[in-house]
């Protein structure tokens, strides 16, 4: 179970994030929603952590995640879809997947030093890039292309699939459909619910409440800082505050 | 001016190009450097007084030219280390223009160890296969030169490998491209940043021992050498490899025709006149030099 409890993050002397808890169960897909500048991308890195927060905890099984470093977070399952995609734009699509193995890799160094074409003949391995590619077939396709010529959905299938290879037990997205085409946009919540049903916990942050309802079991809705409404999909698609600031009279 | 004939311009350049490799082995360690963490290394010469006054030490235990040879890299590496976590890790957050004076703190501090330790008297290694210099296509040249021009490429194609072709490699490339990322895909940034200065102390210690045999060695070498790497670095935008490479040739091949034709005199001021030329034309700006973070 991942638990944040009482969790305010600050910068200088701004505080995005106050005394937020939250928890998900494993398997669960939850969706974090609210409008711009809620401090919804803060309380995301600093379960990464890429933040620390100024006080509270955030636990994640035996874990006290907000006292490790982003790579250690990282190394225990939990990988972050970042905002904007932050792709190794430069490298190939193939050398972006292979960094998302890197967590497999770690310490041993007959991997990290060899040739990195024998890594993915080693079956482990190729069977991760295999599964990814049959989530993405179009990467597939340009796996030796760079990063940074995909089209825009394909950097979003791109971030997504690098996550995977670190075979996550928790995946966390911020706004995976910012500038996306109606129809990526399906597609992409297509594949989030199939990863569900494949037992991965996930962590939704959207500001299309719609989009995200449709998909997700449970979900919380955060404005300036706080948590200001809670429930199952349900209780959310009938509560009168999301109704009226935005799902838009649903 | 006395006339040159063909196979004279062609001496020049070989010999030229040998120390370019030099400035390329100090310019590539800065890049490294730069890329993965945001600092202008202005230590970087003194790494190079260093790996030629450990190749010295240690030949004066009696050791073995090659021994010897492979003992100071190693330890000029460990210091890289040690030089790493001590200055530049603990002030990591700071802003750029704190760390480039951390790094001339560094130096200042080696050389005046290094004074203490060695004294004002320039040293001298052997050359590494003693005998008559060799016939290259005319032009005549000593055996260490091609020493250093075999040791320069056998070092960038190891680099090239290692960069290209390693998920090690790839990992230290992700940091400079991305910190944030990278640390997101589970690599340890700060790790990376150590090891990309100790194999930049490594590269530089590489270049002191095998120039060491054509000059005298002293303790106050380093800040010349470190300067030229640093224009050479710059020709290369502080980024880009493969334009140092050439530029650090073409920078040693332009002091061997200058001092040659012009006056010996001339030849270290070489380098300060292509960096205001550098400059000028356009690359690096110093502001984006002073004010980038990765
Ligand atoms: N790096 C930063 N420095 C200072 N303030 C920031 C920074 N990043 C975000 N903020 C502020 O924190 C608040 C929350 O931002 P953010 O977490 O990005 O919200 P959201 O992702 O919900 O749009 C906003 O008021 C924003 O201006
Ligand atoms: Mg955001």
């Amino acid at each position: 179970m991942l638990r944040i409890e009482g969790v305010s993050v600050c910068y200088g002397r701004i505080q995005a994030v106050r005394e937020v808890s939250l928890s998900l169960q494993e398997g669960e897909l939850v969706a974090l929603l609210g409008p711009n500048g809620a401090g919804k991308t803060t309380l995301l890195k600093a379960i990464a952590g890429l933040l620390k927060p100024s006080s509270g905890e955030i636990w994640w099984r035996d874990w006290q995640l907000s006292l490790l470093p982003a790579h250690q977070v990282a190394r225990l399952g939990i990988s972050l879809v970042p905002e904007g995609r932050q792709l190794f734009s430069s490298m190939t699509v193939q050398d972006n997947l292979l960094l998302g193995d890197y967590v497999h890799h770690v310490g041993r160094f007959k991997n990290l030093l060899g040739p990195k074409q024998w890594l993915i003949r080693r079956p482990e391995d190729q069977q991760r890039l295999a599964e990814v590619y049959s989530l993405f077939p179009r990467l597939q396709e340009r796996r030796e292309q760079r990063a940074g010529s995909l089209s825009g959905g394909e950097q979003q299938m791109l971030a997504i699939a690098r996550a995977l290879m670190s075979s996550p037990q928790v995946l966390l997205l911020d706004e995976p459909s910012t500038g996306l085409a109606p129809m990526l946009v399906r597609e992409i919540l297509g594949l989030l619910e199939h990863l569900r049903e494949r037992g991965l916990t996930i962590f939704l942050v959207e500001q299309d409440a719609h989009a995200a309802l449709r998909i997700a079991d449970r979900g919380y809705v955060m404005e300036t800082g706080r948590i200001v409404d809670e429930g199952s999909r349900k209780e959310l698609l009938a509560s009168p505050r999301m109704r009226r600031a935005y799902l838009g009279g649903l | 001016m006395p006339l040159y004939e063909a196979k004279d311009y062609f001496q020049l350049f070989v010999s030229g190009a040998s120390s370019g490799c030099i400035y390329v082995l100090i310019a590539l360690g800065l890049i490294a450097i730069y890329n993965v963490t945001g600092v202008v290394n202005l230590a970087q010469g003194e790494f190079v007084m260093l790996g030629a006054m450990f190749a010295v030490l240690f030949r004066g235990f009696h050791l073995p030219l090659g021994t010897s040879l492979l003992a100071a890299v190693l330890s000029v590496m460990l210091v890289g280390a040690f030089v790493q976590r001590v200055t530049i890790h603990p002030a990591r957050h700071a802003p750029p223009v704190t760390l480039i004076i951390i790094t001339i703190g560094t130096a200042i501090t080696i050389r005046g160890l290094a004074l203490l330790f060695w004294g004002t008297t320039p040293y001298s290694l052997p050359e590494f296969s003693p005998g008559p210099p060799v016939q290259v296509a005319g032009a005549v040249l000593s055996r260490q030169r091609l020493w250093i021009m075999g040791t320069a490429m056998l070092v960038l194609l190891l680099l090239y490998l290692f960069f290209e072709f390693t998920l090690l490699g790839r990992a230290v490339r992700a940091c400079a491209l991305n910190r944030v990322s990278a640390e997101l895909m589970g690599v340890d940034s700060s790790l990376m940043a150590l090891l990309a200065y100790v194999l930049s102390a490594g590269m530089s210690a590489v270049a002191g021992v095998v120039m060491a045999p054509l000059t005298l060695v002293s303790y106050d070498m380093g800040l010349v050498l470190g300067l030229k790497g640093f224009v050479v670095a710059i020709m290369g935008e502080m980024e880009n490899a493969p334009a140092a490479v050439v530029g650090g040739i073409l920078l040693g091949v332009l002091e061997s025709f200058a001092s040659a034709m012009i006056s010996s005199g001339f030849k270290d001021a070489i380098a300060f006149f292509v960096l205001f030329v550098v400059l000028l034309l356009r690359t690096v700006r110093f502001r984006d030099l002073l004010g980038r973070r990765t």
